[in-house]
């Protein structure tokens, strides 16, 4: 076969060209179907990325959110035991709690919750910091959601303080112990994008100072390899503790999108079927054309082996001819559809993004796969064309 | 000298059938020996069988009954590569119809026997261009086959038999689609290769015209051998002293 390579391109380039517009006409068929499959998985892997990136942003795909179980308790020392698991890259504690605030005037004080934590926990969580910056700790400083500043007179909020006062406990796992009152003042340093729920995030130690035993209501945590989420599971709930990971919500969705991939591969290998079907007819017509010819090359020594390669050379070239058609074809159109998409998007103004998706995997696997399907159309015609005998074209002239 | 001239094909016995109903046999034991150097011509009527017998001792074609030898070898017991070998190396045949690839230029056509055998492009097209010199059809090589005359089209099969230099050549009416003076050049190009090139010459035809070019005629009729005669004039056996 190898050997032989080289011959056996150049023969089938010569057929090609005594042929021009039958193999085009061909690959163009093959490069429809192919080209629609590029498409269908291109779409489905646009529509993935929406999902997955937009609204689950990169960072808080790695992190899993620990509570406490039916009868259980987060403490300092159970924290520690989370925060020290081989898979734990970071471990944050969080309080939940409810309270009042006021702003600057004192006018009205307001119902809202009160998270207490670290200045990690924003990263984590993945909520944006829309305007001013993180929290910091040990400077009294706190983040507010938009939803919260609808609470005070003043639209304005960054810079400005807020008092908190008769802070409770939002759930009873954590109320092992009663509050002392914790009155303060703290000071608003960024606004985060939440429209729902109105809430100020605090620094942790504020009231871990005057409750030391308050216990927690979760842990979010860092996990270094997302892969092995179950073991970290099991290993959490042999504490008695729950984990929710952001990756569970996120692989659920992508075996989802999996088989709606599935789904639209199959009714791309339908039109590929088709134009297969299309292939194998111009192979068997080269087939019938050729006898003579093949006939005289086995009169001559070519062997049964080296007319087979012959065959299967050409509706390989005719398949990879296809898939680079098919690959053109699939670039174009959703080139010319993103960028009408986008340019529609803008138009209305809202924020755009891609409906087709390329990934040089796509690419490459289109062309190997193409250039599959021509193989095995060949199969067929080329085991006939080994099977012809000299005496065919010799006999009958 | 007798190494010279030892048996290199041999047909024992061979009859051909070719449907079971008819009782009509294209051949019927026939057996015939051909030497080493020979020139043979296989004379007799259209029908006769004597492109059958031709096809049989190339290997084409599976006698009914009998045994074909090529040197000590029994042709129908080779594997399939060495009969691809023997059509490729050992036997040169020249057809009598066309039998090119259209779609290959006649300089291709003539590298046929050594293509799909790793042979680099170069050093076959170098061969198969002092050939087509030799045969002075230098100046068509680049045209294709159906394009040229008869005779020129005659003398590329004879090209391409060359190409791997066998040792042993079969013709099928190499005269028959041709004027006389055409034909005649053909015939001394046989005649020169069996002479010079010492190659045995197996040709068919049933044309009268080109007996004598033979060290040895078989008369054919219904499918057997029904005369041979020696041309003593040519005297075979020390033919292949003689030249060079
Ligand atoms: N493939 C075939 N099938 C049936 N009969 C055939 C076939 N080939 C040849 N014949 C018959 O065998 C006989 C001999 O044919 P052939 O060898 O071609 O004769 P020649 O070459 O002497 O003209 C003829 O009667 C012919 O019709
Ligand atoms: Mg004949």
């Amino acid at each position: 076969m190898i050997a032989g390579l080289i011959d056996y391109l150049f023969l089938v380039i010569k057929q090609f060209s005594a042929r021009k517009m039958r193999t085009f006409l061909t690959m163009l068929a093959i490069g429809v179907g192919v080209g629609s499959m590029f498409l269908l998985v291109s779409f489905v892997l646009g529509l993935q990325d929406l999902v997955l990136h937009r609204i689950a942003p990169v960072e808080t795909l790695s992190t899993a959110d620990i509570s406490p179980g039916n009868l259980s308790y987060i403490n300092d020392s159970s924290f520690e035991q989370v925060a020290k698991m081989p898979l734990v890259n970071a471990a944050v504690p969080i309080i939940y709690l409810s309270g009042q605030a006021s702003d600057d005037g004192g006018k009205a004080f307001a119902d809202i919750s009160v998270n207490a934590t670290t200045p990690d926990y924003i990263k984590y969580d993945g909520i944006a910091v829309k305007e001013g910056r993180n929290f910091q700790q040990g400077q009294g400083e706190c983040l507010i959601t938009r939803a919260a500043i609808q609470l005070f007179s003043e639209p304005e909020m960054l810079g400005k303080y807020l008092n908190i006062r008769e802070l409770i406990p939002a759930n009873s796992n954590i109320a092992n112990t009663s509050i002392p009152r914790v009155d303060g003042e703290v000071k608003v340093v960024g606004v985060l994008d939440n429209d729902e729920v109105p809430a100020v995030y605090i620094d942790i130690e504020k009231v871990k100072n005057v409750a030391p035993e308050l216990n927690l209501s979760g842990i979010k945590i860092s996990i270094s390899d997302v892969s092995q989420i179950n073991n970290l599971k099991e290993d959490i709930g042999e504490i008695g503790f729950e984990a929710d990971a952001v990756y569970d919500m996120v692989e659920e969705t992508s075996k989802l999108f999996n088989y709606i991939q599935a789904g639209f591969s199959l009714l791309g290998v339908i039109g590929l079927f088709v134009a297969t079907i299309g292939m194998f007819n111009t192979m068997t017509i080269s087939l019938l054309e050729r006898t003579r010819d093949i006939g005289y090359m086995r009169a001559f020594g070519v062997s049964k082996q080296s007319v087979r390669s012959i065959f299967l050379t050409e509706s390989a070239l005719i398949g990879m001819g296809g898939g680079f058609l098919g690959i053109v074809i699939g670039l174009i159109v959703s080139i010319i559809i993103n960028s009408s998409f986008r340019f529609l998007a803008l138009k209305v103004g809202s924020e755009g993004f891609d409906l087709f998706i390329f990934k040089w995997w796509i690419i490459l696997a289109t062309l190997i796969f193409s250039i599959l399907i021509g193989l095995i159309t060949g199969i067929y015609p080329a085991k006939r064309a080994s099977k012809i005998s000299p005496l065919e074209s010799i006999r009958y002239e | 000298m007798e190494r010279e001239h030892y048996i290199v094909v041999e047909a024992r016995n061979v009859t051909k059938q070719y449907s079971s109903v008819s009782e009509s046999m294209a051949l019927k034991e026939v057996t015939l020996k051909i030497r080493s150097g020979e020139f043979i011509i296989l004379f007799g009527p259209s029908g006769c069988g004597k492109s059958t017998l031709l096809n049989i001792i190339y290997g084409l074609e599976r006698p009914t009954k009998g045994e074909v030898y090529l040197r000590e070898k029994k042709l129908f017991e080779m594997s399939e590569r060495e009969l691809d070998e023997v059509h490729r190396y050992k036997i040169g045949y020249v057809f009598q119809q066309f039998s090119f690839l259209r779609n290959l230029n006649v300089l291709d056509n003539v590298c046929l026997p050594k293509m799909f055998i790793g042979e680099p492009f170069n050093s076959r097209r170098k061969r198969a261009m002092q050939l087509l010199e030799e045969l002075h059809l230098d100046q068509f090589s680049r045209r294709y086959p159906q394009e040229l005359s008869g005779g020129q089209q005659q003398r590329v099969a004879l090209a391409r038999s060359q190409i791997n230099n066998p040792r042993i050549m079969f013709f099928d009416e190499p005269t028959g689609n041709l004027d006389k003076k055409t034909g005649l050049h053909v015939m001394n190009m046989i005649r020169k290769m069996n002479r010079h090139s010492k190659k045995t010459v197996v040709m068919v035809t049933h044309d009268p015209s080109y007996l004598d070019y033979a060290h040895r005629v078989i008369y054919m009729q219904d499918g057997q051998i029904i005369k041979e005669k020696n041309n003593h004039r040519l005297m075979f056996l020390t033919a292949p002293k003689e030249s060079k």
